[in-house]
């Protein structure tokens, strides 16, 4: 095997979680060096997205364990598909959970991110280098600030309201649940696509003005969990053909009580006020739904639920639990804005985070829910 | 499975030859030919009692692999399609996978002769195939054990991010 042609070496390694190529940097210079490269890590990237090859990462979030970066007070927990972020004052945050990579961008001409607004973050990977952008609601303006070129965009009057507290990003657009101020208040789609630069809304699968809808992306398509407050059933749809409002099918109804049955030790509520969120399929067909301090598997077909269990974690419910993309590009690699050199910085994993320990990623092939190793690291 | 068609009644099948590495001659039907995009983009242009192939890249015991793995494609993509046309039910798909899985469960020297013979025909199902066996062997195993069942020689620096 050692004599393959480059392109087919290529073609095989992009075919491995990140993780494993991490581990696989020792084997040679030309898999070291592929794990490097921006074109290389892209594809990965989006191989990886098109396989629906995720991972669960699992974040705990106490006080003391939280993910902070080393010589700094900055916090870090808010998600997007591939990355853990966090605004604070005029400085975004951008750390890669899979290569401990991570970036500090200033704006000068933010005095401080407020804390109030609503977040979305997305990976353009058309652009010529490659570029992640935050996008952000306050009130009615939204902001989307650049990372490579450390600059702003601005839409002002947008009338749209969302809810979500960090968007879902799926085909190079941000989306949250909201509705529009000046059109009605039905609960809807609202997308931003940052590679298009353009907002888009869609009708959601019902029509309702009561908020109770959770996004989610399963199987690589967008989904929305209902469950309203005087409603016992939870109703699953996905959005059969993305863009499209008629193409919402509906997965699945489950009893609230189903959800129910389980303790929850961090909380105490009425079946009323479950609102779930849908995380990912399992190789056998169950839906993983992240429901407050708890972590369940339903079986659509059987109706029945279950509580996975992952041997070395015993509580889920101090944990922020994300689906991830493991991702190895490289977030320094637009020194093609070098000019801003003096104002991002971006380190490599050694300098990196305190929380380490705190923090699981779980690939989804090694996990079958039955029983499970604790990772090797 | 049953092959839900029946040779004799159709007209003779126009047949090609491919010829392997070592000077041996593989008489195979046009269609099972054109499963290689290498074949089928030139085949147009030549005449009709020239269709003959020299692979100079294919070992006679890689091509007989080949040519076993897409008589069987051609053969079951016609009882799938045979069967969606009756609209009768066909676990056709399910069983092919099942069969490619079988059929790609070979030694490593013979995989990376499939690998690379799928390569310079460009069949592209197989070639997937191909790449993607190599990824589940490669991936949960030591870098010891991948340098040594793939022959990879150890020329890396010390790479610092290697000991995770």
């Amino acid at each position: 095997m050692a004599n393959l042609p480059h392109e087919l070496v290529v073609e095989i390694l992009t075919r491995l979680p990140a993780k494993s190529l991490i581990k696989f940097r020792c084997i040679c210079k030309q898999w070291c060096k592929l794990t490097y490269d921006l074109t290389f890590t892209k594809l990965h990237l989006s191989r990886s997205i098109e396989r629906h090859d995720v991972n669960l990462l699992a974040n705990l979030t106490e006080y003391y364990a939280k993910e902070i970066l080393v010589g700094s007070d900055i916090t870090l927990f808010r998600y997007s598909n591939s990355h853990i972020y966090s605004v604070e004052g005029s400085l975004v945050c951008l750390l890669n959970p899979c290569t401990n990579e991570y970036k500090i961008v200033t704006f000068e001409n933010v005095s401080s991110f407020q804390s109030n607004a609503v977040y979305g973050f997305g990976y353009d990977h058309t652009s010529e280098g490659e570029d992640y952008k935050l996008v952000c609601f306050v009130n009615s303006e939204v902001s989307v600030y650049s990372l490579n070129d450390v600059s702003c965009a601005k839409f002002s009057n947008v009338t749209y309201r969302v809810w979500e507290d960090s968007g879902i990003f799926l085909n190079g657009a941000v989306h949250w649940i909201g509705n529009d101020r000046e059109k009605n208040l039905l609960f809807r789609v609202i997308s931003y696509n940052i590679v298009d630069k353009v907002f888009h809304e869609f009708l959601g699968p019902v029509s309702v003005e009561e908020s109770g809808m959770k996004l989610g992306v399963l199987g690589g398509e967008l989904c929305v969990l209902c469950c309203y407050y005087h409603d016992d059933i939870i109703n699953l749809w996905v959005m059969k053909n993305y863009g499209l409002s008629d193409s919402w099918m509906k997965l699945f109804s489950m009893e609230k009580s189903v959800l129910n049955s389980f303790p929850d030790p961090s909380s105490f509520i009425s079946h009323r006020h479950i609102n779930p969120r849908p995380l990912c399929f399992t190789k056998s067909g169950e839906v993983l739904l992240r429901e407050r301090g708890k972590l369940v598997l339903y079986d659509p077909e059987r109706k029945i639920a279950r509580t996975p269990n992952i041997g070395f974690i015993s509580t889920w419910h101090e944990m922020d639990i994300v689906i991830h993309f493991a991702s190895l590009v490289p977030l320094n690699s637009s020194s093609g804005t070098s000019k801003s050199i003096n104002r991002v910085f971006a380190f490599n994993r050694s300098q990196v985070c305190s929380g380490r320990e705190s923090r699981i990623c779980l690939h989804f092939k090694d996990l079958n829910f039955q029983s499970i190793a604790a990772p090797d690291w | 499975m049953k092959d839900s068609f029946n040779p004799s009644i159709e007209p003779p099948k126009k047949t090609v030859t491919l010829v392997s590495s070592d000077g041996y001659d593989f008489e195979v039907e046009e269609e099972v030919a054109l499963e290689s995009q290498v074949i089928k983009d030139g085949f147009e242009d030549k005449a009709v009692d020239d269709r003959e192939y020299l692979l100079f890249n294919v070992h006679s015991d890689t091509l007989e692999l080949i040519i076993k793995y897409c008589e069987k494609h051609v053969s079951s993509r016609k009882s799938i399609s045979a069967a969606a046309a009756s609209s009768s039910s066909s676990n056709g798909e399910e069983a092919l996978k099942e069969w490619d899985e079988h059929f790609i469960s070979v030694d490593t020297n013979t995989l990376y002769d499939i690998l690379m013979a799928a390569d310079y025909l460009n069949i592209k199902s197989l070639l997937d195939l191909a790449i993607q066996k190599v990824a589940d062997t490669i991936h949960g195993r030591s870098p010891e054990q991948i340098r040594k069942k793939f022959n990879i020689e150890n020329d890396s620096i010390i790479d610092p991010w290697a000991s995770e």
